[in-house]
Formats: C-alpha cells, sequence, structure tokens
C-alpha cells in the first residue's frame, strides 16, 4: 500500500479529565474528483476520492466511515468520545489508489 | 436573468431600493456572507484556507531542490513580510512597473532562490501567498499611492467602470450598482479584495485576485487577461486604494 501525503489538520487536546467529552475535529485537503467532471481541455477528470476514514482511540475503533463521491472537496469532519484512559489516537485514512495516510497522537488523561 | 442597464423602470426601483449606489464607506464581502460562512471564514480551525496557509508555512522553511536557501534563512518569520501585505500592488521605481505579492515571491523564487518560478495559481504560489497575506491579517489596506503610478492607477480605475462583454457590464454596474442584490445564488458584494487568496466554495479551492478577476470578465463573456498581466495589476491598485482601510482577512470564505 502506498503513502498518501495530504495537508491534514487535526484538533484534539493532549491532556483531558477522565470522563471528559474529547472533540476530534479533521481537516483534509483533497480534490474530492467525483470522476464525472469535465476539465477545461473537455475530457473527464479522473475519479479521486477518499474512500475510508478510521479513528482508533487505545486500539478501540471510534469511527469507520466509507466515504463517497458526492462529498465536497477538503472535507471536514468532528467526532466526540469519553475520555477513559490514556492512549494514541490514530486517523487512518485511505484513498481510492490504496494509498494510506496515518497520523498518531497520544491522548493523556488526568484522573 | 440579471437585469441589463435597468430596462424596465420597475427593475430599477428594484434595485435602487436595494442598494442606492455606492456605499458610503467600504464593506467587506463578509458583510455579505451568511451566518455559516462567516463562522466557517472565523473558525480558527475548520476555515479551509487554513490547509493552504499551514502548506505555506512549511513551504516557507523549506530549502528548494537545487540547494537554493529556504524563503526563511532570508527572511526570518513570515510575520517580518506582513507590513508589505498591504501595500501592494506598489510601484517598482527601477523597473517601472507595478508588482503584486504573487510577482515578488516568483522574482525571488528565480532570483535569490535559482529555481523556476511557482507558476500562477499552483498550489505552492497560492500557498505561499496565502501565508504572507495571513500574516497581514487585521493590517488595514493602504491607500498610499506613489506619484509615478497616478497613470496606472487612473487605467485601473477606467478598468473598473469600463463596460466590457457580450452583457456589457461593467465591474461597477455589478459592484456598486447592484451590492448586495442576488444574482445566481450569489448575494452581489463590493468586490473587494480584501480577503484574497479565498476560499471559494465554487470552486472548492483557494483561489487568487486575479483567478477572481477572469471569473468575473468570463462571467459577462468578455475575454480575461492572462494572471499577471499589466491591465489586472492596474485594476488591482485600484481596488486596494478604493478598499483602504479593510482589514486583511486571508483566507476569506466566499460562496
Ligand atoms: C455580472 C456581475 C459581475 C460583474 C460585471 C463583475 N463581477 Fe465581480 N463578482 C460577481 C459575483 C457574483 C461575485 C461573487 C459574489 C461576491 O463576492 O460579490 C463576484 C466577486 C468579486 C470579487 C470577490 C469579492 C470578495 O469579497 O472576495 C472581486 C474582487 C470582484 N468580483 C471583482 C470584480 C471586478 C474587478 C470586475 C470587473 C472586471 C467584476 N468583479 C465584475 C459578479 C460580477
Ligand atoms: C537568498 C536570500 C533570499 C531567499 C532565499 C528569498 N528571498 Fe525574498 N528577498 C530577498 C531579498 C534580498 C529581497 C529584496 C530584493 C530587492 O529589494 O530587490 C527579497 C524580497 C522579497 C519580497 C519583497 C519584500 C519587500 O519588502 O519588498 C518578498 C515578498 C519575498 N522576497 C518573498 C520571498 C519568498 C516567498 C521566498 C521563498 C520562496 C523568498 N523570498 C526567498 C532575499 C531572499
Amino acid at each position: 500500500m502506498g503513502t498518501l501525503s495530504l495537508p491534514l489538520r487535526v484538533a484534539l487536546p493532549s491532556t483531558v479529565a477522565a470522563g471528559e467529552v474529547v472533540s476530534l475535529r479533521l481537516l483534509l485537503q483533497h480534490p474530492m474528483e467525483t470522476g464525472y467532471r469535465l476539465g477545461e481541455d473537455g475530457a473527464r477528470i479522473p475519479r479521486q476520492i477518499i474512500q475510508s476514514l478510521r479513528v482508533y482511540y487505545a486500539d478501540r475503533c471510534l469511527a469507520d466511515l466509507t466515504l463517497q463521491p458526492a462529498i465536497s472537496a477538503n472535507p471536514y469532519f468532528a467526532f466526540s468520545f469519553i475520555a477513559d484512559r490514556s492512549g494514541p489516537v490514530r486517523i487512518e485514512i485511505q484513498d481510492d489508489q490504496e494509498r494510506q495516510l496515518t497520523d498518531v497522537r497520544e491522548l493523556t488523561v488526568v484522573p | 436573468m440579471f437585469p441589463r442597464r435597468c430596462a424596465r423602470a420597475g427593475l430599477c426601483l428594484l434595485f435602487l431600493s436595494l442598494s442606492a449606489g455606492p456605499a458610503l464607506s467600504a464593506q467587506s464581502g463578509l458583510a455579505y456572507l451568511g451566518d455559516e460562512l462567516r463562522a466557517l471564514q472565523a473558525d480558527p480551525f475548520a476555515n479551509p484556507g487554513l490547509l493552504w496557509v499551514d502548506r505555506g508555512e512549511a513551504l516557507w522553511h523549506q530549502a528548494p531542490p537545487g540547494g537554493g536557501s529556504a524563503c526563511a534563512s532570508c527572511h526570518g518569520p513570515a510575520e517580518t513580510l506582513a507590513p508589505l501585505v498591504p501595500a501592494l500592488p506598489r510601484w517598482n521605481s527601477e523597473s517601472r512597473r507595478l508588482e503584486h505579492l504573487e510577482g515578488l515571491i516568483r522574482q525571488c523564487q528565480t532570483d535569490q532562490q535559482g529555481t523556476a518560478p511557482a507558476p500562477y495559481e499552483s498550489e505552492a504560489l497560492l500557498a505561499l501567498t496565502a501565508r504572507l497575506s495571513f500574516a497581514a491579517r487585521g493590517r488595514a489596506l493602504s491607500n498610499q499611492v506613489a506619484p509615478e503610478a497616478t497613470e496606472a492607477l487612473a487605467r485601473g480605475k477606467a478598468f473598473f467602470y469600463q463596460q466590457r462583454g457580450q452583457l456589457e457590464l461593467s465591474c461597477a454596474d455589478c459592484h456598486e450598482r447592484y451590492a448586495g442584490a442576488r444574482l445566481r445564488g450569489d448575494r452581489v458584494s463590493e468586490g473587494m479584495i480584501n480577503g484574497f487568496p479565498i476560499y471559494r466554495l465554487t470552486w472548492q479551492t483557494l483561489g487568487s485576485r486575479h483567478r477572481m478577476f477572469r471569473w468575473c470578465n468570463e462571467a459577462v463573456r468578455a475575454e480575461p487577461y492572462a494572471y499577471g498581466a499589466e491591465p489586472y495589476l492596474e485594476l488591482e491598485l485600484y481596488l486596494r486604494q478604493r478598499g483602504a482601510g479593510l482589514p486583511v482577512e486571508t483566507p476569506a470564505v466566499r460562496r
């Protein structure tokens, strides 16, 4: 599997109190090309979309999304979850050319 | 369809009641946005234009291929160029030409970094333009125009008021007379340039001032000029002066 290199913005606090609702926000630069549009030369622009987005927290899967071509370019996602233990928050993004981007952030939970 | 030259008196009255000629003081395009887009522009995380600002910051610190120096190694932090941005375009008395931000960046890439200049509207040029303009956020567009640029300024203004294209509409027809009116789902703003490069939902990407001029020219079925062309630099100069006092709000979000 190839690696995907895209600008990604991740907003996640680094330290939270146990039991707190944590918000994770993602903004991804991607054209989300549907494959139906015509370019300036009249030729069809090949389809290029993000196919899946998965979020893991301390090795549990928090979200497993399959994305559709209808999603607009540069998509934004927001998740919330309850912090119960320290651990990595891992974001895995895969496009339709089997390229993958992984971003890992540590979340520290204080009692 | 958009009324041409107020052919019917009724339409004329309608538009007059919406907007009676030029506004008393310049208003940013922000003032013409709905609540949702205003909130998106103000969001320090989710404003999509910030993706380019981030990339611009990375490029600013990155040495170009071929052994040249990074922008930062000569200029320091991007913020050091902040005072420059609201005063562009400006007159260069040596070359006796106007220069705008994109042109200065490209010139530095050629002369100082020894690389090919990033093409207009490329991701790299948009990112660097966005990063430097972002550094100037909140600074007021300057009304200073060098005496040598008086003629260029006058040509820019004439461009703004000249009717063109198959629809025979001038920039002022839309952005002064009909500012505030609705046109194909858009609310027409005053055509200010303080938010550029802007993230435009119609484009689903970031775009430069000259891309906007090209779009507006094509909207009236007029032949657009090339990026960086003299008439667009003169127009840009006039628009900077016309919007003097407005704060830089890059990256603005627009419909
Ligand atoms: C047919 C009407 C029309 C004409 C003529 C026209 N524009 Fe526009 N312009 C629009 C529309 C619609 C938009 C998008 C909505 C908005 O921001 O006003 C726009 C947007 C803009 C913006 C972006 C404003 C912002 O806040 O980001 C600028 C700058 C601009 N136009 C400049 C010009 C210039 C310069 C000309 C003349 C070359 C021109 N326009 C002619 C309709 C027009
Ligand atoms: C080797 C040093 C060097 C590097 C690298 C360099 N610059 Fe410059 N830059 C200069 C010098 C010197 C000037 C002033 C040139 C002049 O006045 O003719 C300048 C001028 C500028 C200006 C106009 C500033 C003003 O106040 O007039 C901009 C904008 C600029 N550079 C952007 C960049 C960007 C963006 C990069 C990276 C892509 C870059 N520069 C890389 C040395 C450098």
